[in-house]
């Protein structure tokens, strides 16, 4: 995966810019407001069609301007494809890929693919179940538009049945439609079950090794799925016995759902347990322990990424290096650089060994506008 | 400063319908000023006329402005199968297509919890009834391929299924999630041709 080229205008803070990237690594330097967040999340967008931060879409064209434009040559599969996205400020949205307007933007999701590190993502590790559901959802509809698809039918069916149950709690509504909630529930649920266990499983074996490298064989890393589900280890398999364990769970708890007019068992109850040395990591791991796990989810994603497409995906870093001491640094960079497109923002270069400025291209921004150094 | 009374009020009145904010209704009511007398007066008429005439089958639930509509009344068409849909743009969808020879009964709505619409309030009771009295040889479900579209299928399948009738589901080969109404000729003209046994 690489990016040849990205043409930016009324993007953010920039009016008009473009860039022609190295295949390696890319530094992003410029003091703080000036617009380096901004151009990965222009190539963020263009990968995964949504703001990277919790913005809605109309903020992202730069204020004052009626429409954004964002254009991106980038080579796949050994195929060259350009892709351009223009959003007006009145919402509309038009994407093409190769000139020809695209009908079903949700199929080209990740075919620019990128993984994006943020200093948020700390939340992995440090937040609420919810953060950990949100990454699984964002990370593995990347992988499969059929898990992005299940993903909002699972949402609108949970939605369905527990508005049917609190309706009849206050009399509104008969239970007669239930099972055919339950069926949805469970459809749905059970596919989102199986391709995050299959998911965070692939992640496991990934993450202890990048760990290793990332703390130079000192920390184990493993993950450990927790469905919300009553189930025990092992756990189920295939599909369809992810159905039956939800249906039987749907059933056994039937009796304490209707008091509390709520669906108790579901993937909208999953976690994942981050484990350093075999201690929960968001109890018990130092601030840049913690830090280095949060890279080391992101960078299995980028290993899982190439397993899968069978290239290395685009890598974006954002503000990583916080917390972070010289050895973890390097090995960081390491890790990352000798095939793998990186852009990395920063607002000094002290976190950069000679070896690696040498072979960097250094891109300075400011105030939107990006220019190259020789 | 404001607009005059009337003016006003028909801005109001324009605002309340679907798809209409405040500032297209602004726009709507003087586009309707403006235009000569004879071809506002023609749209009130349409408008009140399209109102009193228009009227649910009695059989099918389809829109109409006699007791049966045009296609339950057409004895041409073949009154063993019916094909329910959700919504009267469907009918019109299907027949576009000039292969579906059959009736139709118009559920008026997904059952939808979320929206307050439970069983009871669609035309599940009639069509019950309509096939308990005309036994036909099979219903087609042809509610969208959503979560609700879905639900609303099975539900139909169950209570059928125990009065011994033949009840199939059209394959949606069609967009995920999408509507009749958008889909295009061929995808739904092969989603009425492969339909499933539910
Ligand atoms: N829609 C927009 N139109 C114009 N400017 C915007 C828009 N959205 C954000 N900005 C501005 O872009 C500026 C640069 O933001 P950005 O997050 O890219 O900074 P940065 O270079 O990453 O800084 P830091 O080092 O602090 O992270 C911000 O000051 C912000 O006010
Ligand atoms: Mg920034
Ligand atoms: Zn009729």
């Amino acid at each position: 995966m690489q990016l040849h080229a990205l043409r930016l205008s009324g993007f953010r803070n920039y009016t008009r810019a473009h860039i022609e990237p190295s295949p390696r690594v890319n530094i992003l330097l410029g003091e703080n407001a000036q617009g380096k967040t901004n151009l990965l999340e222009a190539i963020y967008y263009l990968s995964a069609f949504r703001p990277l931060r919790p913005v809605r879409e109309a903020d992202l064209i730069q204020w004052g301007a009626q429409e954004m434009r964002l254009t991106a040559q980038y080579e796949t599969d050994g195929l060259t494809d350009e892709l351009q996205i223009r959003l007006h400020a009145q919402g509309k949205r038009v994407i093409t890929l190769n000139e020809q307007p695209v009908a079903r933007p949700s199929a080209l999701v990740g075919r620019l693919s990128v993984v994006c590190f943020t200093a948020n993502d700390l939340t992995l590790i440090r937040g609420e179940p919810a953060d950990r559901r949100r990454f699984l959802d964002t990370e593995i509809s990347l992988l499969s538009p059929r898990y992005a698809h299940a993903v909002a039918h699972y949402r609108r069916a949970l939605e369905q049945r527990n508005n049917l149950l609190r309706a009849y709690l206050e009399g509104a509504a008969s239970l007669e439609s239930l099972p055919e909630w339950n069926a949805q529930l469970v459809k749905y649920g059970a596919r989102l079950f199986q391709a995050r266990r299959q998911f965070l499983e692939r992640l496991n074996t990934l993450a202890e090794t990048t760990h290793r490298a990332l703390t130079r064989r000192a920390e184990s890393l493993q993950l450990q799925y927790q469905p919300g589900l009553p189930v025990r280890a092992p756990l189920p398999e295939k599909e369809e016995d992810w159905a039956d364990a939800l249906m039987s769970a749907l059933h056994q708890s039937a009796g304490e759902e209707l008091r509390r007019a709520t669906t108790l068992y579901g993937p909208h109850r999953d976690d994942f347990q981050i484990l350093v040395q075999g201690y929960e990591a968001r109890l018990f791991a130092s601030q840049g322990q913690q830090r280095t796990c949060a890279l080391s989810l992101r960078l299995s994603e980028v290993a899982l990424v190439e397993s899968i497409r069978h290239a290395p995906p685009i890598v974006l870093l954002d503000d990583v290096f916080s917390d972070l001491d010289p050895a973890r640094r390097q090995s960081l960079v390491a890790y990352l650089t000798p095939r793998t497109q990186t852009f990395i923002t920063c607002t000094d270069l002290s976190a950069f060994d000679e070896a690696t400025l040498r072979d960097a291209a250094q891109f300075e921004v400011r105030e939107g506008t990006v220019s190259r150094h020789a | 400063m404001l607009f005059p009374p009337a003016l006003r009020q028909l801005m109001q009145q324009l605002e309340r319908l679907p798809g209409v904010g405040a500032r297209s209704a602004q726009r709507l009511a003087l586009y309707l000023i403006r235009r000569p007398e004879e071809e506002t007066r023609r749209l009130a008429e349409s408008l009140i006329l399209a109102r009193e005439r228009t009227r649910l089958c009695q059989r099918c639930f389809f829109l109409s402005e006699a007791e049966l509509c045009e296609l339950c009344s057409d004895p041409s068409r073949e009154s063993e199968v019916i094909c329910v849909v959700a919504d009267p743009r469907d009918v019109v969808a299907l027949e576009r297509l000039e292969q579906y020879r059959g009736l139709y009964h118009v559920l008026h709505g997904l059952i939808s919890p979320a929206e307050g619409v439970q069983p009871e309030d669609l035309r599940l009771r009639e069509l019950v009834e309509r096939v308990r009295a005309e036994t036909p040889r099979e219903v087609i479900l042809a509610t969208p391929a959503n979560v609700e579209g879905d639900a609303t299928a099975l539900y139909i399948a169950r209570l059928l299924k125990s009065m011994g009738v033949r009840v199939t589901r059209i394959a949606y080969g069609m967009p995920v999630g999408g509507e009749l109404d958008y889909a295009d000729a061929a995808t739904l003209g092969y989603a009425l041709s492969g339909r499933q046994e539910m």
